[in-house]
């Protein structure tokens, strides 16, 4: 079975570091992105099952970011990993076509469990 | 509630925060009777990180201040360490993240930043501005300091009972 490619997108280096880690640990393989725009060329060139997305980011943040990949049409999975708990913001990635929210700091084992969920 | 009482609230929720932020990073902090310092008392440190934020009610940038002792104690996986500067910078966004969750309690919200290093030159222009507070938290490896700079309608900072119906560590699938 091939193995399942995770694009974490995400400013944070340390939440990359520890999210990639434990994701590799889990048996997925992983690519990263540092913002928006650097996240819809990996998500051209890396043709992951899921995508882990913050929403504060520089130079293009994680809702815009959301609402260029068009989920409804290319189906692609994405979860949010961010600070942010305002009902307005959930409610537009949902619309967008968010499969989840994921309020920092997550339990990086229940994160792991939520992705083998989502990508079967 | 009177301007006094709004800045106990702050307070309150500023180090309830820091303690819970560390708290999940295995390290044991414990602020210090009467905190609040004044600008001139913060030492500066080799992992300083802020973050401006904007609101009605608040705006301005939150400074964390930590210890290189403190850092070591962060649990990291050798095969993919990350730089004490990269961990100051999340951690002042995941403060950040949390007063900000906790004022949704107060129907106060804040719009974010984003993280950066904080320098010396940096953290004497931001005291110059006018430091409304700076809190002191008291490790096994040295002071950790919390600073608040901006401006903040304290008389705004009224209990409203508002849930919060997602906090730290949730995951919700839709």
């Amino acid at each position: 079975m091939a193995v399942k490619k995770i694009l974490i997108v995400d400013d944070s280096e340390t939440i990359r570091q520890r999210v990639v880690g434990a994701l590799e640990q889990a048996g997925f393989a992983t690519a990263t992105a540092r913002d928006g725009v650097e996240g819809l060329v990996a998500v051209e060139q890396q043709a992951p099952a899921l995508v882990i997305l913050d929403v504060n980011m520089p130079r293009m943040n994680g809702l815009d970011m959301l609402e260029k990949l068009d989920l409804k049409t290319s189906g692609l999975p994405v979860l949010l990993l961010t600070t942010e708990v305002q009902p307005s913001l959930m409610e537009r990635a949902k619309k967008a076509g968010a499969r989840g929210w994921m309020v920092k700091p997550v339990n990086l084992e229940q994160l792991v469990a939520t992705v083998r969920k989502v990508v079967g | 509630m009177g301007p006094q009482d709004g800045r106990l609230v702050l307070e309150t929720l500023i180090q309830g925060s820091t303690v819970d932020l560390f708290h999940t990073a295995g390290i044991a902090v414990a602020p210090v009777p009467a905190s609040r310092v004044a600008a001139s008392e913060i030492g500066s440190h080799a992992l300083m990180a802020s973050i401006n934020f904007g609101g009605s009610v608040m705006s301005g940038t939150l400074g964390l201040l930590v210890p290189v002792g403190v850092f070591e104690l962060v649990k990291q996986d050798p095969a993919r360490p990350f730089t004490g500067l990269a961990w100051v910078q999340d951690s002042v966004n995941q403060l950040l993240g949390r007063i900000k969750s906790r004022l949704l309690q107060f129907q106060i919200t804040l719009q974010m930043g984003l993280p950066m290093c904080l320098d010396d030159k940096a953290l004497r222009h931001m005291a110059a501005q006018g430091i409304l507070a700076a809190y002191r938290f008291r490790t096994l490896r040295g002071e950790i300091s919390v600073t608040l700079a901006g401006k903040v309608d304290y008389s705004k900072l009224n209990y409203s009972n508002q849930v919060t119906f997602v906090t730290e560590g949730d995951i919700i699938i839709f």
